[in-house]
């Protein structure tokens, strides 16, 4: 990378603040800080921060109206930092156009990772994948030429919607995918809030990818907002 | 409290409270007229109604009301001269006067007597929550005191530390820090459940709790080992997903702090048919025995909150994560239990009722 990565950390907590710009620096980031939402406003204005890492409960201004400001002019990847208990306020920000979100309390590998896939994503390399023509993980393996899903070479018999849900959640692997979008996606706006539909064909996707449909290995729930699929193995790509 | 500082709202139920004693004060004079020409028990009988009235509406609008119409009634039909107002009668204007007067401060003061037995309520769930209060200041100061007690060691004797006292304090920093959390997360789910909204249930799929409860706790305690076992088909449970998952999460760290010298935690669902359909949820390790005293006791917050002298260090968070899950479960209209297995360790388990109709619903 020709130069070091410039990342906001926006919360009011000086405590939490400082927390994160030392995992950053020691993960050779740079890091900026914005305490206030007018002061992230200006910040990703003039510093141009290749990231954002967005407290929502910020003093003056909702999280999410700085979400949906930034949103009206830039691309920029925004992670919201978040509380566990409130997963409403999750699936808001991921609406209004978060990246991904990451609960506290977190630990500084979990940052990174989190951070790690959405500048992939950002910086388009996550589009490998598509070039690829495959995405691939573990023992599970996605051909998008072949339009076809499979558990160590093997054929999963996955049906057109199923395979279009594992689609949508490889193209944004390592996020996570609201309930909401992936109705929307696969079967129109008029499924959005039919999660039962959504339960029963991911519950059938994991009988035929999972080898314990209970204890999962690729794809994972997030209580209340969505799904997300486990990163891919990139070694195992180019090896 | 609602409406205590309003004694007037137009409400349909309240009005029709009113109307139908007023209907059936007259009804009864009626029928007590055929027996005697007396009529002094109409005065009484409409006094009556305006106790009701005023007891089971709202404010003193409605028993006011129900004077006035009372009087009225009164003075219209069951007295001479009989379906005619006449408030020319001699006496008639004090017997007016006594009657409003008796009827307004009936209805006053059954007022009154309804205030004071919300208030009483009130303060009745005021205790409650003082003493959760308590119990919970109580519990969070042992950790905070030994978080203040390793940071200030680390910071004042920087220099004759070695890495690995420093490391244990720094650990034990961590652990007392993650177990507030906990804590707090816990008091969090009170909260939510407590307060005026309904929590937010849901259709949820079994896999998917149980399968980011078992990748949480990994996460956590990855040196247990964790197995996991559900019906093979999918089910669907009514419930709040994030409640249900503090219970999960609560019973898995206590099986695996509590229990000392286990190998194994078990995670596991089954499906009952026996009075109602319901899953059978039950987290198992194999430790040690829970004292056969505390056993009862285990989710009763009142009985533990009370006996400041028996809890010991191991116990603190015990008693707020396993009263918290006993709460929740009440809410989904389950049941929790505990009990020593005669192979040795301990069974937690929990019971929610499964819709039928939802299981057939795609």
């Amino acid at each position: 990378m020709p130069h070091k990565c410039r990342i906001l950390v926006v919360d009011d907590e000086n405590g939490i603040c400082r927390f994160m710009t030392t995992i950053l620096e020691s993960q050779g980031y740079e890091a900026v800080v914005a305490h206030t939402g007018a002061e992230a406003y200006a910040a990703v204005v003039s510093r141009c921060p290749d990231l954002v890492l967005l407290d929502l409960g910020l003093p003056d201004i909702d999280g999410i109206s700085i979400i949906k400001s930034i949103r009206e002019w830039s691309r920029i990847p925004i992670v919201v930092v978040s509380a566990r208990m409130h997963e409403k306020d999750k699936v808001t920000a991921l609406d209004a156009g978060a990246d991904d979100y990451i609960t506290k309390p977190f630990g500084p590998s979990e940052l990174s990772a989190r951070i790690r896939t959405a500048l992939r994503h950002a910086q388009g390399n996550a589009g490998d994948a598509a070039r690829a023509g495959k995405y691939q993980t573990g023992d599970l393996t996605i051909d998008y030429d072949k339009h076809q899903a499979s558990i160590s070479g093997v054929n999963a018999g996955l049906t057109r919607n199923e395979y279009r849900i594992m689609v949508l959640l490889s193209r944004h692997a390592g996020k996570v995918i609201t309930h909401d979008y992936l109705l929307r996606e696969i079967w129109g706006p008029h499924a959005v809030g039919n999660n039962q539909l959504l339960r029963v064909n991911m519950a059938n996707i994991r009988r035929k990818i999972e080898k314990k449909p209970a204890d999962p290995e690729y794809i994972f729930t997030e209580p209340g907002v969505g799904y997300r699929l486990l990163e891919e193995d990139l070694f195992k790509r180019f090896a | 409290m609602r409406n205590k500082k309003r004694p007037f709202r137009l409400s349909a139920k309240d009005l029709l409270i009113a109307a139908l004693a007023i209907v059936v004060a007259c009804l009864l004079c009626g029928v007590l007229s055929f027996f005697g020409k007396s009529d002094t028990h109409a005065p009484l009988i409409f006094i009556l109604a305006v106790l009701v009235v005023s007891r089971l509406t709202e404010g003193y609008f409605y028993g006011v009301l129900t004077s006035f119409a009372a009087l009225f009634s009164v003075n219209f039909v069951f007295t001479y001269p009989y379906f005619a107002f006449d408030f020319t009668l001699s006496g008639y204007p004090l017997t007016f006067c006594t009657m409003l007067a008796v009827s307004l401060i009936t209805s006053a003061l059954t007022t009154q007597i309804k205030q004071q037995e919300e208030l009483q309520i009130e303060a009745e769930k005021e205790k409650l929550r003082s003493n959760l209060l308590r119990a919970i200041s109580h519990d969070l100061r042992t950790p905070l005191a030994s978080i203040v007690g390793a940071s200030a060691v680390l910071l004042e004797n920087e220099k004759e530390m070695t890495n690995e006292q420093e490391h244990a304090l720094l650990e034990e920093i961590r652990d007392d820090a993650s177990w507030l959390i906990r804590m707090v997360e816990n008091l969090l789910s009170v909260t939510r459940m407590a307060g005026e909204t309904v929590i937010s249930k849901q259709q949820e799929a079994l896999e998917e709790l149980i399968g980011f409860t078992a990748q949480k706790f990994r996460k956590n305690y990855p040196a247990i080992p964790l197995r996991v076992s559900i019906p093979n088909e999918l089910i669907f449970i009514h419930v709040d997903v994030i409640l249900i998952g503090q219970v999960l999460v609560n019973l898995l760290e206590n099986a695996a702090i509590h229990g000392k010298s286990l190998t194994e935690i078990t995670l596991s669902v089954t499906l009952e048919k026996t009075g109602g359909k319901k899953a059978v949820f039950s987290i198992e390790n194999d430790g040690v025995w829970i004292d056969e005293e505390f056993l009862p006791h285990l989710f009763d917050r009142y009985g533990m909150w009370g006996k400041e002298g028996r809890k010991s260090d191991g116990g603190r968070g015990m008693r707020i994560g396993l009263s918290v899950c006993a709460a929740i479960i009440k809410v989904h209209g389950g049941e929790i239990s505990a009990e020593n297995l005669s192979t040795g360790g301990v069974r937690f388990r929990f019971s929610l009722p499964l819709d039928e109709e939802a299981q057939n619903a795609p």
